[in-house]
């Protein structure tokens, strides 16, 4: 046991050795803690020179932070004169289950996007490849914040009511025009169907020449023109639309093929919605992507005895890159002949119908597919008379329009763009972290918007 | 149990209550560093850790009956509190400290009979523990310093990754040795560690056999299996000073003899330096402590003379 003298000097011992610690800890901390500053700040100036160029950056420190659990870390950069230059968001959300790390510069003058990173250094990371951030940062960087889509889409739950009563074998269809246009393409619609409900819509056209490439990414370079808005985001506009109708019928076609109901689409569409109609009909009798593509190698078969293979009229991308344009008869139904030996095209067929029968001339010939139930709901037949805008009686759901994008009302969006072609769900992100980034900084400013 | 008393012939003030008092004493460098430099964040984690240890302690040892009112107060649960919680990031969530201290408690010290009978040590268990069931949430290298000095809500959050640990191959020397990164808690430092060994080793309770030659095995061993790193670099920032201080010198879990000790060490830094390629930094040094814990008895015997091999008690001649 210590005697009482023992415990005392133990005691004495023990606060000496604090009072030493407390030399020893200050001291190192104040001499390195010039080095520590130095090589801290040449560590932000590197990390975030690709969204913002500042000369020094000090973390923020706010209670504010807590009410955005997705922002890590904001950064506020200084220029040499201590002036602050913009912020730096370093955010993680989770779309999906897997996690978007990104790093976002803003300017502190005017809220403009000064610089956007995707940082792919997390577990499980949203998938985007290095081809659509870049594009999606061409979009965004040195537009303001927030953002939303040009056609945003509703936040609102597609209602069961809204899914037609058609019923659809679940698969991908893929239907493609017969026929090369004057420019040498050929329309294709590719649509998915899960639970009897049309989950993805592709409008596309390959060329004739193997050296052209498809019509979107023709569209975005510049060597494919239309009046308006690109070729490629007009194609995916009109997807979106049958996407959110789950109706070809709905896009309310003109005769000269155009719509006015769907924003920022002034081509003509009768291709995709005759294509997409294709599809959908397929779908009903089970007939996918795959049936389709024998289907045309049986046809090829009939005319040349080999497949499109062997003909060499697959392209690099699979598609079979084949003009019927001097073969009308596999697909026209011609009337009877007249005095001169000429008969008259009286109808035509698709492809299915080319393969499995004409089921005007022969009911039995085809069944339908076992579709996936859906809500049996009787066709709304009723029409107003207008076609220039979405008009469906008695379905208030389907006319609630978006009023606010990421809890941000429209009348506060600053920018509106179009996403990135086959990326929307990858630029809705980004968009999102952007009003993320921007909820942060009206909260921490108080700004008055 | 109830009849325990110390032995007639010990003349020794230096009984277990002393030397873990000691221990406790020593680590107070380590603790004022990180109070110092993680403000509320360390207190907190620091203060949980201790007193659940001792009221985990204290607890299972009544309700097995294994504790007595005559026995001497078991403090060594606070050291081991400490030293579990100097091993830990910053931004932990006390989740993870309340399931490492009782795992450490209950599993690795009261079930093989409580202090001073623990076959591993318990803080080294305890860490290791919530590294395998939390390896994501064991990685929040926040920032110290003293604008984060108030931050707390990562001890109730049980948030992940809050911030990364500092590439330390960029660090001054300076920076090194004063611990002025991000790293855990309280073995950033490695001259509060030193300090706090220089101390045990002035009071007489601490053997230096197995941290010497674990530090000086560890060097060698190190060029030899991670021929790219930097062994200085990696000495002053991953926390084998403060490790091979308090846990390769402990009384209770290593060797008692020279050669014992000298061996353990060496086969320590052994798996360190094989590990430490493959493995996260924690797993890579504290497994191979727990293995030579594991093998303490059987080194020790190994090292008795061949008369003394009979004699089953382990010896605690201090220095």
């Amino acid at each position: 046991m210590m005697t009482r003298a023992q415990l005392r000097r133990f005691l004495l011992e023990g606060i000496g050795l604090l009072l030493l610690s407390v030399l020893v800890v200050l001291g190192g901390f104040f001499l390195s803690s010039g080095n520590h500053a130095s090589r801290r700040q040449e560590e932000y100036i590197a990390r975030f020179a690709s969204v913002l160029t500042a000369d020094r950056f000090e973390i923020l420190n706010t209670s504010v932070l807590s009410d955005y659990p997705d922002i890590n870390s904001v950064y506020m950069g200084y220029d040499d004169e201590g002036s602050p230059v913009g912020y730096v968001v370093d955010i993680t959300t989770i779309p999906d289950g897997r996690a978007l790390h990104m790093l976002v510069g803003i300017d502190y003058e005017n809220s403009v996007i000064t610089g956007i990173q995707y940082l792919n250094d997390v577990d499980n990371p949203y998938p985007i490849t290095d081809l659509v951030i870049q594009s999606i940062k061409g979009r965004l960087e040195g537009e303001r914040i927030p953002i939303a889509f040009v056609e945003e889409e509703t936040d609102t739950v597609i209602d069961e009511e809204v899914i037609p009563s058609t019923q659809y074998v679940d698969g991908t269809y893929y239907a493609q025009e017969f026929e090369d246009d004057k420019l040498g393409y050929i329309d294709y619609v590719e649509i998915e169907i899960e639970g009897g409900v049309i989950t993805r819509v592709q409008w596309d056209a390959f060329n004739m020449d193997p050296t052209t490439e498809n019509r979107s990414a023709a569209s975005l370079s510049g060597a494919y023109e239309v009046s308006g808005l690109d070729w490629a985001t007009q194609s995916y506009n009109v997807c979106h639309a049958l996407l959110e109708w789950q109706d070809p019928e709905k896009l309310a076609m003109k005769s000269d093929g155009t719509t006015e109901i769907v924003d920022g689409v002034t081509c003509n569409i009768s291709a995709f919605v005759q294509l997409s109609s294709e599809c959908l009909e397929n779908a009903r009798y089970g007939f996918n992507k795959h049936n389709y593509y024998k289907g045309l190698d049986e046809i090829l078969i009939k005319l040349f005895g080999s497949d499109a293979e062997e003909l060499g009229y697959l392209n690099d991308n699979g598609f079979v890159v084949f003009s019927f344009k001097e073969y009308p008869e596999v697909y026209t139904i011609y009337g009877e002949a007249n005095e001169d030996g000429e008969a008259e095209a009286i109808g035509y067929l698709n492809l299915r119908q080319i393969v499995n029968g004409n089921p005007g001339e022969d009911d039995d010939q085809e069944e339908p597919g076992e579709a996936t139930p859906v809500p049996e709901i009787a066709p709304d037949t009723t029409h107003d008379g207008s076609e220039d805008g979405r008009i469906n009686t008695g379905r208030e759901s389907d006319q609630i329009l978006t009023d606010s994008i990421d809890d941000l009302p429209m009348t506060e969006i600053a920018t509106r763009i179009t996403p990135v072609n086959n990326a929307y769900n990858e630029t809705r992100q980004v968009v999102h972290v952007c009003n993320t980034c921007y909820k942060f900084l009206k909260d921490y400013l108080n700004w008055l918007v | 149990m109830n009849d325990r008393k110390l032995a007639p012939f010990i003349h020794t003030y230096k009984n277990a209550p002393y030397i873990y008092l000691t221990i406790i004493v020593a680590l107070l460098p380590c603790v004022f560093y990180s109070w110092f430099y993680y403000g509320i964040r360390a207190i907190v984690l620091t203060s949980v850790s201790a007193i659940l240890f001792s009221v985990s302690d204290r607890t299972f040892s009544k309700i097995v009956h294994a504790h007595n009112d005559k026995d001497y107060y078991d403090i060594s649960s606070v050291a081991s509190g400490v030293i579990f919680a100097m091993m830990l990031p910053p931004d932990t969530s006390l989740i993870v400290v309340v399931t490492g201290v009782l795992f450490g408690s209950i599993v690795i010290k009261q079930l093989f009979g409580g202090a001073g009978s623990n076959l591993l040590n318990p803080a080294a268990g305890a860490r290791l523990i919530v590294e395998v069931l939390y390896p994501s949430h064991i990685t929040g290298f926040a920032e110290g310093g003293g604008e984060h000095w108030f931050d707390f809500m990562s001890l109730v959050s049980f948030s992940q990754t809050t911030g990364e640990a500092t590439d330390c191959s960029k660090l001054s020397f300076l920076e090194l040795i004063a611990g002025n990164y991000s790293g855990f808690i309280g073995t950033a430092c490695v001259l509060t560690a030193l300090l706090g060994c220089v101390f045990m080793v002035i009071k007489g309770t601490m053997r230096l056999y197995a941290p010497i030659s674990y530090l000086i095995s560890l060097g060698i061993f190190y060029q030899i299996f991670v021929p790219e790193g930097t062994f200085v670099v990696f000495l002053l920032s991953s926390g084998v000073v403060f490790v091979a201080v308090f846990m390769l010198g402990d009384l209770t879990t290593m060797p008692s003899r020279f050669a014992a000790g000298a061996f353990s060490g060496l086969v320590c830094a052994f798996l360190t330096a094989v590990l430490i390629s493959s493995q996260s930094l924690v797993i890579a040094i504290l497994t191979p402590v727990l293995a030579v814990n594991f093998m303490s008895f059987v080194i020790d015997y190994f090292a008795k003379t061949l008369s003394r091999r009979k004699h089953t008690s382990r010896e605690v001649d201090v220095l």
